[in-house]
C-alpha cells in the first residue's frame, strides 16, 4: 500500500501543478516497485550452460590431474630423500661415543648456545616412553657437542608431570655415553613454575640445562601476564603507558628462567638460537611466540615435502643436519 | 619485408594471448581446490638481488616493488582474501640513513600509485591498511599513508595489510597495553581479547619468506605460531615468480586435502 504521507505529497504536487521534478516523483514511487527483473546480468549465465558446465568440468579434471602428478613427484622426492637419509644415518652415527660427536661438530663455524626442539607425542601405547627416550638422546648429544642449554617443546605438556622420572632416564642415558659418573655433566631439569630437579653445580664440571615447555607457556602465559598487569594498573601500581616491549620481555624471560635463578647460579638465555622442528614440514604448533622472533628454524623433514601430520623420529643425522644448517654449512657424505 | 613484419607481429599476438589463456587456465584450475584465506609475505633479498645483478640498492628495491605488484594481482585473482606484507621493520631504522630514505621514498611513491583507475586495487576492490608504529615516520610518508587508506577504506573485496615500522613483539606489547586500558575486570581477559587488539586479527594460513632465510625476523609472531606452515623459498624476492607461488599453493592444497581425509577417517 502507498503510505498516506507519500500520497499526500504526490496529490499536493499535482494540485500545485508539478513542483516536484521527474526524479523526485520517481524516487517517491521507487519503494513500491518490485525488484528489477529485467537485469541483463541475471540471464547471462543461462546463455551458455553447456559450455560453462564443460569448462568447470575441465578445470576440475585438470585440478585432479595436477594433484596426481604432483603427488607422484612428491613421492619420488620422498623416496630419494629417504635413501639419502639412510646413507647419512650410516655415515653419521654417534655410537654413544662423546669423542665421535665432538669430531662431527669440530668443523662448524658456530654452535647454538641455546638449542630448542619441537617434539610430538605419538599415538601409540608406549608414546610417553619413546618421547622420554628421545629427550634423553637429545640431551646426551647436546652435552657431547658442547651445547649447554636445551629446551624441549611438546604441545600437551605431558613431560612436565614426570620431571623426576625424566631426570632419572636422562642421567642413565648420560652414563651410557660418558661411562663413569665423574665425567658426566651436571644436569638441571626444570619447567616454568616447577622447581629445578638436579644437584647443585659442581665447579670444574660442565652443566647441561634442560627446560621443558608446552603450549601453556605460549599464549596462556601472555594472557596471564596481561591479567596481572591489568590488576596492577587498577591498583594504581602501574600506568598502562609503562607497558613496553622491554617490560613484557623482562617479565616473560623471568617466568622461564625464575626457577633456575632461584635454585642454581646458571643463567639461561631466554631466546633460543636454533629451533629444530622434528616434523614433516615447518610449523610452530603453538611454540611460545615471544621467544622465537630471531631464532633460526630448521625442519628435519622439510626436504621431503612431507604431508603427514605426525612428528618425525628423532635421529642423530637429522640433529646433525640442523647444526650444520645453523653453521651455514652443507652436509657431505664423507666425514 | 612488410609481410614478414606482419607475420612476426601476428605470431607475437597469438603467443601472448596463448600465454594469457594458459595463465587463466592454471589460475582457474588451482581455484578448484582449497585456497588459504590469509597469506603473509616476508619480502627478503632485494639488496642481495641488487648485489648479484650489480645494480644499485634502489634499483633492487624497485624491482622488488614490481614483483610485488604482479604477485598481489595473481594472489587476489586466486581468491586469497587477506595479504599481509612486511615492508619495513622497526629494526630497519638502524640501517644507514641513505637506505632508510630510499625505502621511505619508494614506499611513499608506491602508496600514491597503488590505487586509482586500472590498478589491481580497483580490479579486486582492495582495502589497504597500513599498520605499525606510524608515529615514527616522517610527514610526507604519513600523508601518503593517510591518503591511500582514506581512498580505499570503503572497499569491501579484499584486504591488504602493509606493516611499516612494525615488529611482532611491539604488536603484542601494544595489544597488552590496549587490553589493560580497555578491560573492565582483569578476570575477564581472555586469549580472544588480546587477539582482537592485535593489528591483524585474522590468523595466517600460509607464511612465505624468500631468499632462503629460516627466521621470522619478528613478523606476525602472534598470528603464525600455531598451525601456520612456513615456506621458505631460496630465490630472492625480485625473482619470486608465478611458478614458485603455484608450487607452494599445490603443496598447501595437498596438505589440506590430506588433513581433511584423515579427519573424516577418524570420524568413521
Amino acid at each position: 500500500m502507498v503510505s498516506q504521507r507519500d500520497r499526500d505529497i504526490l496529490r499536493g504536487d499535482l494540485r500545485a501543478r508539478s513542483k516536484l521534478s521527474t526524479a523526485d516523483r520517481e524516487s517517491l514511487l521507487k519503494s513500491y516497485l518490485p525488484e528489477d527483473l529485467s537485469r541483463p546480468e541475471r540471464r547471462r549465465p543461462h546463455k551458455t550452460p553447456i559450455r560453462s558446465f564443460f569448462r568447470s568440468q575441465l578445470h576440475h579434471f585438470a585440478y585432479a590431474l595436477t594433484h596426481i602428478i604432483f603427488g607422484i613427484i612428491v613421492r619420488l622426492l620422498q623416496a630419494y630423500h629417504a635413501v639419502v637419509d639412510r646413507v647419512f644415518a650410516i655415515v653419521y652415527h654417534h655410537h654413544r661415543t662423546p669423542e665421535l660427536i665432538r669430531k662431527d661438530v669440530r668443523g662448524l663455524k658456530r654452535l647454538p648456545q641455546h638449542l630448542s626442539t619441537i617434539l610430538t607425542l605419538r599415538k601409540e601405547d608406549d608414546a610417553l616412553a619413546v618421547l622420554m627416550d628421545e629427550v634423553a638422546e637429545l640431551a646426551a648429544w647436546s652435552s657431547c657437542a658442547g651445547i649447554p642449554q636445551l629446551s624441549i617443546y611438546e604441545k600437551t605438556g605431558v613431560l612436565k608431570s614426570c620431571i623426576p622420572a625424566l631426570h632419572q632416564i636422562i642421567t642413565t642415558k648420560l652414563a651410557s655415553y660418558y661411562g663413569s659418573p665423574d665425567q658426566q655433566p651436571t644436569l638441571h631439569l626444570y619447567a616454568p613454575h616447577h622447581p629445578v630437579e638436579g644437584s647443585t653445580t659442581n665447579p670444574g664440571k660442565s652443566t647441561l640445562t634442560v627446560l621443558l615447555l608446552s603450549s601453556t607457556d605460549g599464549r596462556e602465559t601472555i594472557v596471564d601476564l596481561t591479567k596481572t598487569l591489568a590488576e596492577m594498573s587498577q591498583n594504581g601500581k602501574l600506568s598502562p603507558e609503562d607497558i613496553t616491549p622491554e617490560l613484557v620481555d623482562a617479565e616473560i624471560s623471568d617466568i622461564t628462567t625464575q626457577p633456575l635463578t632461584a635454585g642454581t647460579d646458571t643463567i639461561l638465555k631466554p631466546e633460543p638460537d636454533l629451533l629444530l622442528v622434528f616434523s614433516p614440514y615447518l610449523k610452530l604448533d603453538g611454540y611460545p611466540p615471544w621467544q622465537i622472533r630471531l631464532t633460526e628454524m630448521y625442519c628435519t623433514g622439510s626436504r621431503s615435502h612431507g604431508v603427514n601430520g605426525d612428528g618425525e623420529a628423532v635421529e642423530y643425522q637429522g640433529y646433525m643436519r640442523g647444526l650444520w644448517h645453523f653453521a651455514g654449512a652443507q652436509m657431505r657424505f664423507g666425514r | 619485408m612488410v609481410d614478414a613484419m606482419i607475420f612476426i607481429h601476428l605470431f607475437y599476438r597469438i603467443l601472448t594471448s596463448l600465454l594469457l589463456y594458459i595463465n587463466d587456465f592454471i589460475t582457474e584450475t588451482l581455484k578448484e581446490g582449497p585456497i588459504p584465506r590469509h597469506v603473509a609475505f616476508i619480502m627478503d633479498g632485494n639488496r642481495r638481488y641488487a648485489k648479484q645483478n650489480s645494480v644499485t640498492v634502489a634499483e633492487g628495491h624497485s624491482a622488488g616493488a614490481s614483483t610485488l605488484k604482479q604477485n598481489l594481482d595473481q594472489c587476489f585473482t586466486l581468491g586469497i582474501e587477506v595479504i599481509s606484507l612486511y615492508a619495513f621493520s622497526l629494526e630497519n631504522f638502524k640501517r644507514p640513513q641513505e637506505q632508510v630514505d630510499t625505502l621511505m621514498r619508494l614506499l611513499e611513491s608506491s602508496l600514491l600509485q597503488i590505487h586509482g583507475p586500472n590498478t589491481f586495487v580497483e580490479k579486486h576492490d582492495v582495502q589497504i591498511r597500513v599498520v605499525g608504529r606510524l608515529e615514527l615516520l616522517d610527514e610526507n610518508v604519513l600523508s601518503a599513508i593517510a591518503r591511500t587508506m582514506d581512498a580505499t577504506k570503503d572497499n569491501k573485496g579484499k584486504v591488504l595489510n602493509i606493516c611499516v615500522a612494525y615488529t611482532g613483539r611491539d604488536e603484542i606489547a601494544t595489544a597488552i597495553r590496549d587490553t589493560v586500558f580497555g578491560c573492565g575486570s582483569p578476570a575477564k581477559i581472555k586469549e580472544s581479547s588480546l587477539t582482537d587488539n592485535m593489528f591483524m586479527e585474522v590468523p595466517v594460513d600460509l607464511m612465505i619468506r624468500t631468499s632462503g632465510v629460516y627466521r621470522l625476523s619478528d613478523f606476525m609472531l602472534w598470528q603464525c605460531h600455531q598451525y601456520t606452515p612456513i615456506e621458505v623459498v631460496e630465490r630472492n624476492w625480485p625473482d619470486f615468480g608465478k611458478v614458485d607461488m603455484g608450487v607452494i599453493l599445490l603443496r598447501w592444497q595437498r596438505r589440506r586435502n590430506r588433513v581433511l581425509i584423515s579427519s573424516t577417517e577418524g570420524h568413521i
